[in-house]
């Protein structure tokens, strides 16, 4: 019954494919069927009316007819943007599975080597410590699958607009500054150092402060996997004209100019990172131009390949 | 013994496969972009190739379609090991001469194991 009765309400079908009313196919019916039944009521009043001049019928006859049109037409780009949207889910879902059963297979496979006779032999026969090697697998690949949930999950809900955009007045320098702590076994690690510049009297900013921290995250953690062993990391926040600019600059890999335009795009990895063989899942930069977008702020960057990038953004200070 | 070339770019699958067919006393080589596996299937002449398709620098079924067109690489073995259930795809390899198409979430370590032999063995006899 609750079905029969879903398939009369409009409105909440409507929002089931969360799509405005304009670009909705049912409403956009229901509004045709109202125009016919008005057009033909009124073609027998009107028609009744001003038959010695049929002029006037010609004329709202071709009237109510151009408005069906242009109403069929955009019910015809609504079918097609509904179509294109599950076309892109379904890829969405494809490139998902595909980016959670590599780490997945990784784990298994590692874990099935190591209770195996097989790796008894090899462990054997081999350098001692080879288990540890085999647990690194297992642990970086547990840090892929649940860093890739993290990113699809802050996606979702920003864009079901269920994160938290609240917006409070804080320093970015602040959270840059946990940022780099947090940082810091990584930036060992790979022999990384990070010199962090704030200029004098600059503002507080106006922004979502865990939106904003994940942004900071996404940067530092680029700038330290993409930079080679022992390369330097450079932040500088500075005040502009109702704005605070961050900028983070590596002497790292650097972006293939033929893969720059593509840069903050769902999953897109440039070649020279998966040839380096360095992981990611393709969605922080997504992310942080979504999260900067939000927050009214601008995002954009500067590369050469080989010789490093600069990342930029800007967040209002009010 | 046989020879078998990997073409992988997940270095940590190139581990536990590799390490686990040489138990079995295979001779592995191993190839983590499809350019590099292309290179070492043309100069090692394997008895059996383990290819996946996502790989950097050639895609895998480019691989394959070079592999197919060369007489000295067109009758060796290719098991495709992918994680991409995509039907268009699978037509294609097949239809480009692979052995057989491999979702690796679905087999554990010791099924691939058992269907390279059980290729290596087929591949044998027809020789």
């Amino acid at each position: 019954m609750d079905n029969i009765l879903f398939q009369f309400n409009i409105f909440a079908q409507c929002r089931k494919y969360q799509v405005p009313l304009g670009q909705c196919p049912q409403f956009l019916f229901l509004v045709m069927g109202i125009i016919i039944i008005v057009a033909s009521v009124s073609f027998y009043a009107i028609g009744e009316r001003y038959v010695s001049d049929p002029r006037i019928v010609a004329l709202v006859i071709l009237v109510v007819s151009i408005t069906l049109l242009v109403i069929a037409f955009t019910i015809t780009r609504s079918f097609e943007d509904l179509a294109e949207a599950n076309r892109m889910k379904a890829e969405f879902v494809n490139i998902v599975s595909h980016q959670l059963r590599a780490p997945l297979t990784n784990l298994r496979w590692a874990t099935q080597f190591l209770s195996s006779g097989e790796f008894s032999t090899v462990a054997k026969t081999l350098a001692t410590g080879k288990e540890s090697e085999y647990f690194e697998i297992i642990k970086d690949n547990s840090h892929r699958m649940e860093q890739l949930i993290d990113d699809l999950l802050t996606i979702t809900r920003l864009k079901e607009g269920r994160a938290d955009t609240k917006k409070t007045k804080f320093s970015l320098a602040g959270v840059v500054r946990g940022v780099i702590d947090e940082a810091r076994p990584f930036m060992k690690a790979s022999n990384i150092s990070i010199e962090l510049k704030e200029e004098k009297n600059t503002p507080l900013v106006f922004s979502s402060y865990p939106l904003t921290k994940i942004v900071v995250e996404n940067f530092v953690n680029n700038a330290i996997n993409y930079s080679k062993r022992g390369g330097k990391v450079a932040i500088e926040i500075r005040p502009l004209p109702k704005r605070v600019e961050f900028r983070i600059t590596d002497n790292g890999i650097g972006i293939p100019a033929g893969d720059q335009k593509y840069i903050f795009e769902k999953f897109f990895r440039a070649k020279n990172a998966d040839k380096a063989s360095i992981y990611g899942t393709g969605l922080g930069l997504f992310i942080a131009k979504l999260v900067i977008d939000e927050m009214k702020g601008k995002i954009w960057f500067k590369s050469r390949e080989n010789q490093g990038t600069t990342f930029y953004f800007t967040l209002p200070t009010s | 013994m046989s020879k078998i070339l990997l073409i992988e770019d997940e270095v940590a699958l190139q581990k536990t496969l590799g390490e686990s067919l040489k138990s079995r006393k295979h001779e592995v080589q191993s190839a983590l972009d499809g350019e590099a596996g292309l290179r070492l299937a043309k100069s090692g002449k394997p008895d059996l190739i383990l290819l996946d398709l996502i790989l950097p620098k050639k895609h895998g079924l480019d691989v394959l379609k070079e592999l197919r067109k060369d007489d000295e690489t067109s009758n060796i073995p290719v098991i495709i090991l992918t994680n991409l259930e995509n039907v268009g795809e699978v037509e294609s390899a097949i239809e480009l001469g692979a052995t057989t198409y491999l979702v690796k979430a679905n087999y554990s370590l010791n099924e691939v194991i058992e269907k390279v032999e059980e290729a290596l063995k087929k591949s044998a006899q027809s020789d």
